[in-house]
């Protein structure tokens, strides 16, 4: 009787947690649904509005976070995940990539090494994003290490490999322009600056502008006198856009500098999560 | 001991059966649709419309049914519409448009959500489509030709709509809209304004703008001046760069914005009409 009661039980029990995986398999492929069919906004107030916390939905609740590009609540939930789910590896790729797009590097790195897998493939995927993170990081020699690991006949991370070794090549060849050297050219030809920083219409622009407002200045203090308030308007005019223009060279030379990396580490990051969407179907 | 094992096991029984019916609710292909709507109906009764959207989406999901899958968009419609996201509300709308009053109610969501091109899109596409158009359609069609200043063809509806509502209703409203379209707004002629901002402020003062046409016409005077009288005092440079210079910046932005002032003229006395027109007429009309 009693083994009788015992079966009873056991058949309750799983009846009550298959029907628990069957919902959260609809919930997994609907919410997956709205995100394919571009109604991210639908799967975001669903997710919000589920207080369930299991590694299913705080996988699903991260991956919805993290299409619609509210990463730090993505990284969030992702870590929420725990060691024995199967999503558990998924998750922390996703994790890891969210924190770098918030360029929370450390916690991307160390999301990261939180994976540890027998199978080539992931350790392979592993490597190739903890070198993207180090690029981002600018971290030369850890990048070198990371991307020597990963297989090279590994096909689908191939093209995306090639492609941070090309940018790694082109963040070292590219000449960070001097600050001061910018500035000192626009003191001596105003504009000259601008073209030292590479921005060469600008430079004949403000050379035109300060040249003209100079002419102006000179022609007045010449026909005029030095205290006549034309050469005082003139070259407090002159004086204004002469002193603008250098300050104006020496922000020129620091925002591209800043405009080639923040273009480069967006490269990057595209390389980073072209073969993690792929690798996962996602 | 018995007796607390049986109603152990009753319990979990009940608690299993519980949980399957709140997880699986009904069979979505049946034709029970109070039952298959039930978590979003009650969701959509509580005035929780955006996750009432949601559910009837999941409704449509996992529908193989024709019947179920339309209604469900349409309750996702009223949800947008109610939320007034009118341009989701069409979106929703025209994935199973099929008669029409989906295709009325695409026009309508999208002449509200300010679309109105979609909406005359959505209008004429009902023209192909269906041999006639109803009195509610032709009153959305003027609205829309009104939205475009296509006044001609507005009046010409109008006048359809109202020999419609005469046979139907015995309602005559053709003395209301020969009087507001006699009266139609006078609008300024933009190629005119090109011509007159040729001399600075001239096309704010077209555009009843006097008080900017008349600080246009000063600046650049102003910069013409300075740089005749410094021709005069042999100050060569100083007339050409300060004079011409000057010029050369204030007298192109003052013929853009000239343009631009008779631009908002007309809106303004559009929208004037349009509020007129809606605010007068549509209460007379007897549609649903």
């Amino acid at each position: 009787m009693k083994r009788l009661l015992l079966f009873i039980f056991l058949f309750s029990s799983f009846i009550v947690f298959s029907q628990q995986d069957n919902s959260a398999k609809s919930e997994f492929d609907f919410v997956m649904y709205l995100i394919g069919n571009s109604m991210k906004e639908e799967a975001v107030v669903l997710m919000q509005n589920n207080s369930e916390d299991n590694d299913s939905i705080n996988f699903l609740r991260g991956f919805t976070y993290y299409s619609s590009k509210m990463l730090d609540l993505a990284a969030d939930n992702f870590s929420k995940v725990s060691q024995s789910s199967e999503l558990f590896t998924e998750s922390r790729f996703f994790s890891s990539l969210s924190n770098a797009h918030l360029f929370h590097l450390d916690k991307a790195e160390s999301d990261l090494n939180m994976i540890s897998s027998q199978d080539g493939e992931i350790n392979n995927l592993k490597n190739f994003s903890l070198a993207g993170i180090n690029l981002l990081k600018r971290n030369y020699n850890l990048f070198d290490t990371y991307i020597n690991s990963v297989d090279s006949n590994n096909y689908p991370l191939n093209v995306e490999t090639a492609r941070l070794l090309q940018l790694k090549t082109e963040l070292l060849s590219y000449k960070k322009k001097s600050l001061f050297v910018a500035g000192a050219l626009s003191t001596l030809v105003p504009g000259l600056g601008k073209v030292y920083a590479g921005n060469i219409g600008e430079g004949i622009s403000s050379f035109l502008i300060c040249g003209s407002l100079m002419g102006v200045t000179a022609e007045n203090w010449y026909k005029k006198g030095l205290t006549n308030w034309k050469t005082i308007l003139f070259g407090t005019i002159s004086a204004v856009f002469y002193i603008g223009n250098i300050y104006g060279s020496v922000v020129t030379v620091k925002v591209n500098c800043e405009n080639f990396n923040s273009r480069t580490d967006v490269q990057i990051l595209y390389n980073i999560h072209i073969p993690l969407r792929s690798s996962f179907r996602r | 001991m018995f007796r607390f094992y049986i109603i152990f096991i009753f319990l979990c029984v009940v608690v299993s059966g519980v949980r399957s019916e709140n997880l699986q609710p009904c069979n979505l292909n049946s034709s029970d649709s109070a039952c298959i709507f039930k978590k979003a109906d009650d969701l959509f009764m509580q005035q929780n419309y955006e996750l009432a959207a949601v559910e009837y989406e999941r409704c449509f999901y996992l529908s193989s049914s024709k019947e179920i899958s339309y209604k469900a968009l349409q309750q996702k419609a009223i949800c947008f519409k109610q939320t007034g996201d009118y341009s989701k509300a069409a979106a929703t709308l025209e994935r199973i448009a099929e008669d029409y009053g989906d295709y009325y109610q695409i026009a309508l969501c999208y002449y509200l959500s300010d679309n109105f091109q979609k909406s005359k899109e959505t209008i004429e596409k009902c023209r192909l489509y269906f041999d006639t158009l109803q009195e509610d359609m032709l009153l959305l069609e003027i609205l829309t030709l009104n939205e475009f200043n296509d006044y001609a063809n507005a009046e010409k509806t109008a006048q359809e709509l109202a020999l419609r509502l005469k046979s139907s209703t015995n309602k005559d409203i053709m003395p209301y809209i020969d009087k507001l379209y006699s009266d139609l707004p006078k609008l300024k002629s933009e190629k005119t304004a090109r011509i007159l901002s040729f001399v600075p402020g001239l096309a704010h003062i077209y555009a009843n703008e006097w008080g900017k046409g008349l600080t246009a016409f000063a600046i650049n005077a102003a910069a013409l001046g300075f740089g005749v009288w410094q021709v005069l005092d042999k100050c060569y440079i100083t007339a050409y760069l300060g004079g011409a210079g000057l010029l050369s910046i204030t007298y192109p932005g003052a013929m853009k914005n000239g343009v631009y002032e008779v631009r908002k003229y007309n809106y303004r006395k559009t929208l004037q009409f349009n509020q007129k027109f809606k605010q007068e007429l549509i209460p007379l009309l007897p549609l649903r």
